[in-house]
């Protein structure tokens, strides 16, 4: 039978679940397409290794979906994610504590090429050449910053400040207690602010 | 309680003045307050800086590399779903089993009692069907009672007193029907929410 033409972009994630449950495997793609930038970032800052972050971010999909009829539609769809997600680099993280800036490359890598490929990419904004150079030189420092952090602190201050995630959320994300999340925060900020104090206003 | 203006910030205020919350009694506290002064500033800058962050791209083709590995859900009926849930654990199994067993074990025991005491079984489901019967009488005749006794019943019964005025009546309480079933369909229809990273 033929699936009905709903545009899915319209829907909410509660809604693109029932539809994926129902086999309709283009709602599966919309989940993937929807979260695979804001997956990956977190993973890639977490782990700092691009290679590795895809294969997390990979595992994290693949983990989600299969598992998409014991989701409970009374939680958030991305809270659920992120917390898979976070959940595989932590244990990454503690099997293999790699804890090594690798802005440059992964450790791992042993050939230019696989030094370049694994490299921490820093995005531009679309501004001129000089602009695109001072934001990578910026959003460079600051990634080393937020690599200098413990990586608990690091899940917590990317999920609060670059996801936008509440306090609460965050809690439950990361099984921790809410006064515990707090701490961590502000433990970040004020190693962030402490890492970054040679940088000028923008 | 009321703070004081001499207090420096608390974590828990910082909080507050970044998510753009900020009381009279902290900004004016803040404005002669060096510390707090700069504290807050740096607060600031690093909450922008990390809120500038660009998001980072897998490798194309991600999604299909994702898709190849997703077992995609055939959808079941609903007794292939609760046999499937029935099935899925060692503790829904053994509980399924006991459901099964207790249900079956009354059935057998029902059905040795009933062929060894037949005239019981005849003689109580006589007095249920007496019973049955008398209970739908007395509420026939208590809707019939309450209805007769209603104000508008008169006008009512003079409604359908002709073949026309009937076949208006009926024709518009058809009408009022269809428009119903049609008001509840559109309120049934799914909404077009807003999604979170829709725009990503």
């Amino acid at each position: 039978m033929a699936e009905p033409a709903v545009a899915l972009n319209t829907l909410t994630d509660q809604e693109i679940v029932l539809l994926a449950r129902g086999g309709q495997e283009r709602a599966y793609r919309e989940l993937v397409r929807r979260y695979e930038r804001p997956i990956f970032s977190l993973l890639y800052r977490m782990v700092r290794d691009r290679e590795l972050a895809e294969d997390l971010s990979q595992d994290t999909f693949v983990k989600a979906l299969n598992a998409i009829e014991s989701y409970k539609p009374e939680y958030k769809f991305s809270s659920w994610l992120f917390k898979i997600a976070n959940n595989a680099a932590i244990d990454h993280l503690r099997r293999r504590e790699l804890d090594t800036l690798s802005l440059e490359g992964s450790p791992h890598a042993v050939t230019p090429d696989a030094m370049e490929a694994t490299a921490l990419q820093i995005g531009d904004r679309g501004e001129n050449a000089l602009d695109i150079v001072e934001a990578k030189e910026l959003g460079g420092e600051i990634e080393r910053a937020i690599a200098q952090l413990r990586p608990e602190y690091r899940a917590c201050i990317l999920l609060r400040h670059v996801d936008g995630r509440a306090y609460e959320e965050i809690a439950e994300m990361l099984d921790l207690p809410l006064g515990t999340v707090k701490t961590y925060i502000h433990r970040a900020r004020n190693e962030l602010r402490r890492l970054l104090a040679h940088l000028k206003e923008p | 309680m009321e703070r004081s203006v001499l207090q420096h910030l608390t974590a828990d205020e910082i909080d507050l003045v970044l998510e753009g919350n900020y009381p009279e009694t902290m900004r004016t506290h803040v404005n002669g307050c060096p510390d707090c002064s700069s504290l807050l500033r740096g607060e600031r800058l690093v909450v922008q800086w990390l809120a500038a962050l660009p998001l980072h791209v897998p490798a194309a083709g991600f999604e299909d590399r994702v898709m190849a590995r997703v077992q995609v859900v055939t959808p079941r009926s609903a007794l292939a779903t609760l046999r499937h849930r029935a099935l899925a654990t060692p503790t829904s199994r053994a509980l399924a089993a006991g459901a099964l067993v207790s249900v079956l074990g009354s059935l057998a025991a029902s059905v040795i009692w009933s062929l060894g005491h037949p005239e019981v079984l005849a003689s109580l489901g006589m007095t249920a069907l007496r019973s049955v019967a008398e209970l739908g009488w007395v509420v026939v005749h208590g809707l019939a009672t309450t209805l007769v006794e209603q104000p508008w019943y008169g006008s009512a019964r003079a409604l359908a007193d002709s073949p026309a005025r009937l076949a208006i009546v009926t024709g518009g309480l058809l009408t009022a029907w269809a428009a119903g079933m049609l008001l509840l369909r559109r309120l049934i229809a799914i909404p077009a929410g807003s999604v979170a990273h829709e725009r990503i």
